[in-house]
C-alpha cells in the first residue's frame, strides 16, 4: 500500500506514486481529516490507503490509534473482511484500554457476521460471529453495539435452525423418518426463540402420524397449539388429527402436485 | 539484554498511592496499567510485582520491564519492542519473496520479537530444506529507524541443490534393482528430471519410500519384510548423496489352505466363498487380504447383518512356506449413527453431499458403508478433499459421522488445440460449471472449429433432479461437418435432445432421450455418386433412444480389471422423415496379466460391437448419415468409412446396416521410467460392413476386413498424444486404408 | 491354475436395485429378554440399545423405529417395512408395555410443501455462475458478498 519506500526504508516521497502523495500537508491532523473526507465520499480504498500512511510515518500520535480503527471500518465497506479483522485484533491487542473498543470488538463480529453463508452451505462462519457478537453483548452490555449484536445473534441463530430445518426436510422427503425426527427435535429442543419452531412440531406430527404413534402425535400437536396457537402450522397439523377439519389454505398442493407426487 | 542494575528491592508490606510509567512511546501508559496486577490503594507484594513483570513481557510488546519503587509510588520503567517498517528478502532466487511473505509472521506494522524472528528464519530454512537445499544460510538484519522503528532484512545465501546421485538396495533377492527403483517415490538425479524435483534429496520422502517399499513386498509374497531406515551419504565433492534402503525379505509364502467362519448362526461361510480374491497356491498378496476382508465385510452388511468385524488369522506353515487364512468373522460392537455433519462446503449444498451417503441418521454405523459414501462424494468432482471421521455420541453405543470437505474451483474456462486424422487441424473453446451455484447442475458451453468438423454445443445436466434417482440433462447443438472426402457431401446437424438416466444398482445403469434433429446433406460435388446426389436435402429426425449399460470395470478411465456391456436401441419413426430401429450392443472385457507377467501394466482388453439397422416404414427410408461407417475409430488400419459398401465409379462410401467389429488389444508398458507417461499398445482389428442401398456399380462385401499394428500413446505436458501403425491384412480391393493415425489434443 | 487370470464374476440378478436396512432394528430374541413389569430402563438399555427416539415432552416411551429403504430407478427411495417397537414404562421405570406397532395404524400422510424462510445473503445469478472460478484458496472472502440484507455496519 501507499509510498513507495526505498530498499532501506527511507520514505522515498520523490517518486511516491500513491494518492497521500499529493496532500502537501503531512501533519497526522491533515492526513486524518482527508482519511475522514474519503471516507465520507465513500472513497474507501483511497481512504485506507491514507490511514495506512498516517500510521506508518506519525505511529507515536494519537491520531494513529484512530487511523488504525478508521482503516479497518474502511476495509469492512470494500467486503474485506478478512483484512478488516486482522487490522482490529491488532487494535484490541496494542489499545485494550482505549475508549472505542466498544466500536473495535463490535466491527469485527460485523466482519465475520457478513461471512455467513446461507442456510444450505457451511454454518461454521456462523458459530464464529455467534460466538463474536456473544462477546460483544458480554463485554459491553450498555451500549447501542450490544442492542444491535443481540438483534444479529438471533438472525445467526435463525440461520443454523433454518440449516437443521432444510437437512431434516430433507430425510423427510427421502421418507427416512426416523433421521427427520432427530433433526426436528434439535430444532425444538436448542433453537426454541427461531420462528422455525411451529413448523418443525408441525413435522413431528406428521411424521409420528405416519409411523402410527397417535398419542405422540396428539401430545406434539397441543404443545404447538398451546404455543402458536394463530399459525398455519397449527391448523394443519389440526387438520391432520381431526378428519375433517380444513388445512390452512395455503398446504393443500395443487393437482399436478400431487399427481406428480404419487408418480414419483 | 536488559540494562544493568538491579531495581532496589522494595519491602512488602506498604500501600501504594500511585503507579508511575516511564519509557512508553507509542502505547499508551493506562494499557500498561491495565496489564499491572498492583493497582494504586493496594498494598505492595513482591510477588504480585513478580507477576504483573512476567505478564507485561508476556504480550510481547517490550524488550524490557523494570519495576521498582520511589516512596508510595510504583515505578514501571518499559523499553518498547521496535514496530517493523519493512521486510525485505535478499538473495532468494530459486524462492519467490511472496512464497516466503507467507510463511513468515512478521509483517509490516507488526510488532518485533527476538522470538518472531528466530522463528521467520526457521520457517524460511524448512522451506529451502524442502526444496533440496540444505546447505541455505538466513541471517536475518535489523536496520534501526526513528521513532523506535526498524526495517527487518533476511540475507539468504542458497547454496547448491542436494541432489540424489545413486540409489541401491541391499538384501533384495526376490525383485532386481531397477524394479524396486520405479517402486520408489524417489528418483535418481537424470538429465529429463530438470522440471521435476523427485530427484532431491528429501528425508521424508525417504520414510514414505520406506512405507512404497513395505506395501510393494507385502504385495508379492514377503508378509515377514523389513525395511531398514535409508542411510544417506554426501558424494565426496558434495554434489549429491548415495541412498541405500537395506532390505530383510524373509521367505517367499504362496497361500496355503484359506476358511472362512462366522460367529453369526443364519450367515453361511459357503455362501461367502466367491468374495474371495485369494486362492491356495497363489503368492502371497498382503492387499488381496485386505480387499477380501472389506469385500467379505461388505457382503455380509449387505445380507443384514450391519455390526460384523473381519479378521484374517494368518498361520504361517514356515517349511512349506505356506500361508493358511481363516477369515473370522465376529459381533462387532453394536454402534448407531446420531448425526452427520458436513461442513467446508462454503458452495455446494448441504444436499447434494447429503444424498452421496449410503447411510443416513439413524442407521447402524458401517465402516464399508462409510467408505463407499466417501468414494462416491470424491467422484462428484467438486472437492479438493474430504475427510469423514466419527467422534463419540451423546451415549456409549452413539456416534457422530463428521464429514469435512475442502472445495475446490470447478468452473473450467478451457481452450484447447490439437490435430486429428479425421478432423483435421482443431481448435476448442469451452466453458463449463460442474457444480452450478452448489447445486450439483453441471452446465456446459462447448465449440470446436475444426478443417473438416465444426461444433458448437450447450448441455445442462441435473445428476439428481430432485434428490431423486433420477439424472435430467438437455443439449442444444449445431455440427457442420465436411465429408466430401469421404463420401462427396457436408452434412449439417442441428438439434435438441432432452435426456433423463436412472441407476438399478452400482453396475446397471439405464438412460432414455428423444432428439429432435434436423440434418441437411448439401454441395455434393459434382462427380459423385448417384446414390448421394438422391440424398441431398433436408430432413427431420424425430428419434428415441435407450441405453442399458452393466459396468463393472475397476476404474473407467484406466481401466485393468472387469468388463462392460452396453445396448443401445434408437427408434426413429414418431414423425420426422426418416424411420428406422438401430440396435447398437457393445462390450469390453479387461484381463490383468500381472500373474502371468508380473507387471500390473500388462492389460488384455478383447472388446466387440454390433449394430444392425432396419427401417420398417417404406415411405421414409433411412439417409446415409443414419447407416454405419466402418475404417478409423473403429477398424485401424483402414481410413475413416474406409472399408465396407462403396460406389466403385466415385469412391463415395454409402454406409451400411449391418455392421460387426472385434478388436483384441494388448497394453504394455515400454522401458521408459514410469512418470513419462508412455503406454505401448498392440491390436488385431476385425470388422464387416453389408447391407447398402441396392445398385449396381456398388461393392457390397460382407467379408471381414483385417487391420493390426501398434500404437503409443504419450501422457505429455502438453497434451495426450496418440499414435497408431497399423496396415490393413484383409481388404476388398475398392477399401480405402490408412496406415498411420495420429491424435493429439491439449487442454489448457 | 493360479496363473490364469481371474474369471470375471458371472452377472447375476442383475436388475435387483439394492435394499438398505436404515434405523435400528430389534429381532425377536432381543425383544423376549425384556419382560414387562420386571425390566428396567437399564434392562432394555442392555437388550435392545438406547432407543431410536424417545417421547418428545415426556420420557415414558423409547421407540425403536427401523425401516428398509429400497432404491427405484427414476424415483425416490421407497419404503418397505417400516417398523416401529414401543416401549412404555411407568412411573416407577419399569416396563409397562412393549408393543410393535402394526401397518394398518400407518397412515399414508401429505406432508405440507410449505416452507419457513431463512433470511440471508441469497446470491445474485451472476454470482453463482462465476462466484467460483478464480477462487483463490479455500473460503476465502475474495468473492464479495452482497452485504447481508440483515446485516448493514453502522459506522461512526
Amino acid at each position: 500500500c501507499g509510498g513507495a519506500t526505498g530498499w532501506d526504508g527511507r520514505l522515498g516521497s520523490l517518486f511516491d506514486s500513491s494518492p497521500t502523495a499529493a496532500l502537501q500537508d503531512r501533519s497526522p491532523e491533515a492526513l486524518y481529516a482527508a482519511g475522514i473526507q474519503a471516507l465520507q465520499e465513500q472513497r474507501y480504498a483511497q481512504a485506507g490507503q491514507i490511514f495506512d500512511a498516517l500510521e506508518r510515518e506519525h505511529p507515536f500520535s494519537t491520531w494513529a490509534t484512530n487511523a488504525k480503527l478508521m482503516s479497518a471500518y474502511a476495509d469492512y465497506m470494500r467486503n474485506r473482511y478478512t483484512e478488516a479483522i486482522g487490522t482490529l485484533d491488532r487494535f484490541i491487542q496494542l489499545h485494550p484500554a482505549h475508549r472505542d473498543i466498544a466500536y473495535a470488538h463490535y466491527l469485527r463480529a460485523l466482519s465475520l457476521y457478513e461471512q455467513i453463508n446461507d442456510a444450505q452451505r457451511d454454518q461454521r462462519s456462523t458459530e464464529l460471529a455467534m460466538a463474536a457478537l456473544q462477546d460483544v453483548v458480554n463485554r459491553f452490555p450498555e451500549t447501542a453495539y450490544a442492542r444491535d449484536a443481540r438483534l444479529k445473534m438471533d438472525l445467526a441463530r435463525d440461520h443454523l435452525a433454518g440449516r437443521e430445518m432444510n437437512i431434516g426436510r430433507f430425510y423427510q422427503r427421502q421418507r427416512l423418518l426416523n433421521a427427520a425426527i432427530g433433526r426436528y427435535r434439535r430444532v425444538v429442543e436448542q433453537y426454541q426463540t427461531t420462528n422455525h419452531v411451529p413448523e418443525a412440531l408441525h413435522r413431528l406430527t406428521e411424521i409420528y402420524l405416519s409411523l402410527g404413534l397417535r398419542e405422540e402425535a396428539a401430545r406434539t400437536a397441543s404443545v404447538l397449539g398451546y404455543n402458536f396457537p394463530g399459525s398455519p402450522w397449527y391448523q394443519d397439523s389440526y387438520a391432520l388429527l381431526t378428519p375433517g377439519a380444513a388445512p390452512s389454505d395455503a398446504a393443500r398442493p395443487g393437482l399436478l402436485r400431487r399427481a406428480w407426487g404419487n408418480i414419483f | 539484554q536488559p540494562r544493568a542494575g538491579a531495581p532496589r528491592a522494595a519491602q512488602s508490606g506498604d500501600v501504594i498511592t500511585s503507579v508511575v510509567v516511564r519509557g512508553n512511546q507509542r502505547i499508551e501508559a493506562d494499557t500498561i496499567r491495565s496489564y499491572m496486577l498492583v493497582q494504586p490503594g493496594d498494598v505492595y507484594e513482591s510477588d504480585r510485582a513478580d507477576r504483573s513483570l512476567r505478564t507485561l513481557f508476556a504480550t510481547g510488546l517490550f524488550r524490557d520491564v523494570r519495576i521498582g519503587r520511589e516512596g508510595a509510588t510504583l515505578v514501571v520503567e518499559v523499553a518498547e519492542n521496535p514496530i517493523v517498517n519493512r521486510v525485505a528478502f535478499e538473495g532468494n532466487r530459486r524462492i519467490s519473496d511472496d512464497v516466503l511473505r507467507q510463511a513468515t509472521q512478521l509483517r509490516e506494522r507488526s510488532v518485533l520479537t527476538p522470538q518472531l524472528v528466530q522463528l521467520d528464519r526457521q520457517a524460511i530454512l524448512d522451506i529451502y530444506a524442502r526444496r533440496g537445499r540444505f546447505g541455505a544460510v538466513v541471517e536475518p538484519k535489523l536496520i534501526e529507524l526513528d521513532q523506535n522503528r526498524v526495517n527487518l532484512v533476511f540475507e539468504i545465501t542458497e547454496g547448491p541443490t542436494a541432489l540424489v546421485a545413486r540409489i541401491n538396495f541391499v538384501g533384495n533377492t526376490g525383485f532386481s534393482d531397477t524394479r524396486l527403483r520405479d517402486v520408489v517415490a524417489t528418483k535418481e538425479q537424470a538429465f529429463y528430471r530438470i522440471l521435476s524435483t523427485s530427484d532431491s534429496f528429501d528425508p521424508d520422502r525417504l520414510a514414505f519410500d520406506r512405507e512404497l517399499l513395505r506395501r510393494y513386498y507385502l504385495r508379492n509374497g514377503y508378509p515377514d519384510v523389513q525395511i531398514g531406515a535409508a542411510t544417506a551419504e554426501l558424494a565426496p565433492d558434495r554434489s549429491g548423496f548415495f541412498i541405500t534402503f537395506a532390505i530383510n525379505e524373509g521367505p517367499r509364502y504362496t497361500f496355503g489352505d484359506i476358511d472362512i467362519t462366522s460367529a453369526f448362526p443364519d450367515l453361511d461361510p459357503a455362501t461367502l466363498r466367491r468374495f474371495l480374491e485369494v486362492a491356495p497356491g497363489g503368492t502371497y498378496d498382503g492387499d488381496a487380504v485386505e480387499r477380501t476382508s472389506q469385500a467379505l465385510s461388505d457382503a455380509a452388511n449387505l445380507r443384514g447383518f450391519p455390526f460384523v468385524e473381519v479378521q484374517p488369522q494368518i498361520t504361517r506353515d514356515t517349511e512349506a512356506r505356506r500361508a493358511n487364512i481363516t477369515f473370522a468373522l465376529t459381533e462387532g460392537p453394536r454402534v448407531y449413527i446420531e448425526r452427520i455433519d458436513i461442513s467446508g462446503n462454503t458452495r455446494t449444498q448441504d444436499r447434494v453431499i447429503r444424498r452421496e451417503f449410503r447411510l443416513a441418521e439413524g442407521d447402524a454405523f458401517n465402516a464399508a458403508q462409510i467408505r463407499r459414501s466417501r468414494d462416491r462424494i470424491r467422484n462428484l468432482g467438486y472437492f479438493g478433499d474430504i475427510t469423514i471421521n466419527n467422534t463419540p455420541g451423546s451415549a456409549p453405543d452413539r456416534t457422530i459421522v463428521d464429514a469435512r470437505v475442502v472445495e475446490r474451483a470447478t468452473g473450467e474456462i478451457s481452450l484447447g488445440g490439437g490435430f486429428s486424422t479425421d478432423a483435421g487441424f482443431l481448435a476448442d473453446f469451452g466453458i463449463r460449471e460442474r457444480n452450478l451455484g452448489g447445486t450439483g447442475i453441471d452446465a456446459r458451453v462447448n465449440t470446436t472449429i475444426a478443417q473438416r468438423r465444426s461444433q458448437v454445443d450447450l448441455s445442462v445436466t441435473d445428476p439428481s433432479f430432485l434428490d431423486r434417482n433420477l439424472a435430467i440433462g438437455g443439449d442444444v447443438f449445431y455440427i457442420q461437418r465436411d465429408l466430401r472426402s469421404v463420401s462427396g457431401f457436408d452434412e449439417r446437424r442441428a438439434g435438441v435432445s432432452l435426456r433423463a438416466g436412472y441407476e438399478f444398482n452400482e453396475r446397471l445403469r439405464q438412460s432414455w432421450s428423444y432428439s429432435l434433429v434436423q440434418r441437411r446433406i448439401s454441395n455434393i460435388q459434382d462427380g459423385s455418386s448417384r446414390f448421394v446426389v438422391e440424398q441431398a436435402g433436408t430432413t427431420i429426425l424425430s428419434q428415441v433412444s435407450q441405453t442399458l449399460t452393466y459396468d463393472v470395470r475397476d476404474n473407467p478411465l484406466d481401466t485393468r480389471r472387469g468388463y462392460v456391456i452396453r445396448l443401445g436401441n434408437d427408434l426413429a419413426g414418431l414423425g420426422g422423415d426418416v424411420a428406422y430401429l438401430r440396435t447398437r450392443l457393445d462390450g469390453a472385457l479387461f484381463l490383468p496379466l500381472e500373474r502371468l507377467l508380473g507387471d500390473p501394466d500388462f492389460v488384455l482388453s478383447i472388446s466387440g460391437s454390433f449394430g444392425i439397422l432396419n427401417g420398417f416404414d417404406s415411405s421414409r427410408r433411412d439417409r446415409i448419415v443414419d447407416r454405419f461407417f466402418l475404417g478409423g475409430e473403429n477398424l485401424r488400419g483402414f481410413a475413416v468409412a474406409g472399408a465396407g459398401p462403396r460406389d466403385i465409379a466415385s469412391r463415395d462410401a454409402l454406409g451400411g446396416r449391418l455392421m460387426w467389429t472385434q478388436s483384441t488389444e494388448l497394453r504394455f508398458p515400454l522401458p521408459v521410467p514410469s512418470e513419462l507417461g508412455l503406454v505401448g499398445r498392440a491390436f488385431v482389428d476385425v470388422g464387416s460392413l453389408s447391407r447398402t442401398v441396392s445398385g449396381t456399380g456398388i461393392g457390397d462385401d460382407a467379408s471381414p476386413r483385417v487391420g493390426a499394428g501398434v500404437g503409443v500413446s504419450w501422457r505429455s505436458p502438453f497434451g495426450l498424444i496418440n499414435i497408431d501403425v497399423a496396415q490393413a491384412i484383409a481388404k476388398q480391393s475398392y477399401d480405402e486404408t490408412q496406415v498411420v493415425r495420429f491424435g493429439f489434443g491439449t487442454r489448457f | 491354475c493360479g496363473y490364469l487370470p481371474p474369471l470375471p464374476e458371472r452377472p447375476r440378478d442383475v436388475f435387483t436395485t439394492p435394499a438398505i436396512n436404515r434405523g435400528h432394528a430389534v429381532t425377536a430374541d432381543q425383544l423376549r429378554q425384556v419382560t414387562p413389569g420386571v425390566s428396567t430402563r437399564a434392562d432394555v438399555q442392555a437388550a435392545l440399545g438406547s432407543p431410536s427416539q424417545t417421547g418428545t415432552f415426556a420420557d415414558g416411551e423409547w421407540y425403536y423405529i427401523s425401516s428398509v429403504s429400497q432404491v427405484r430407478p427414476a424415483r425416490a427411495l421407497a419404503v418397505r417395512d417400516q417398523r416401529v417397537v414401543v416401549v412404555a414404562f411407568d412411573g416407577a421405570g419399569t416396563v409397562r408395555e412393549v408393543r410393535q406397532v402394526e401397518d394398518r395404524e400407518m397412515p399414508r400422510v401429505a406432508f405440507v410443501t410449505r416452507e419457513t424462510p431463512t433470511p440471508g445473503t441469497e446470491r445474485t445469478i451472476m454470482q453463482t455462475l462465476f462466484g467460483n472460478i478464480g477462487r483463490v484458496g479455500p473460503g476465502s472472502s475474495m468473492t464479495p458478498q452482497t452485504p447481508g440484507s440483515a446485516g448493514g455496519g453502522s459506522g461512526r
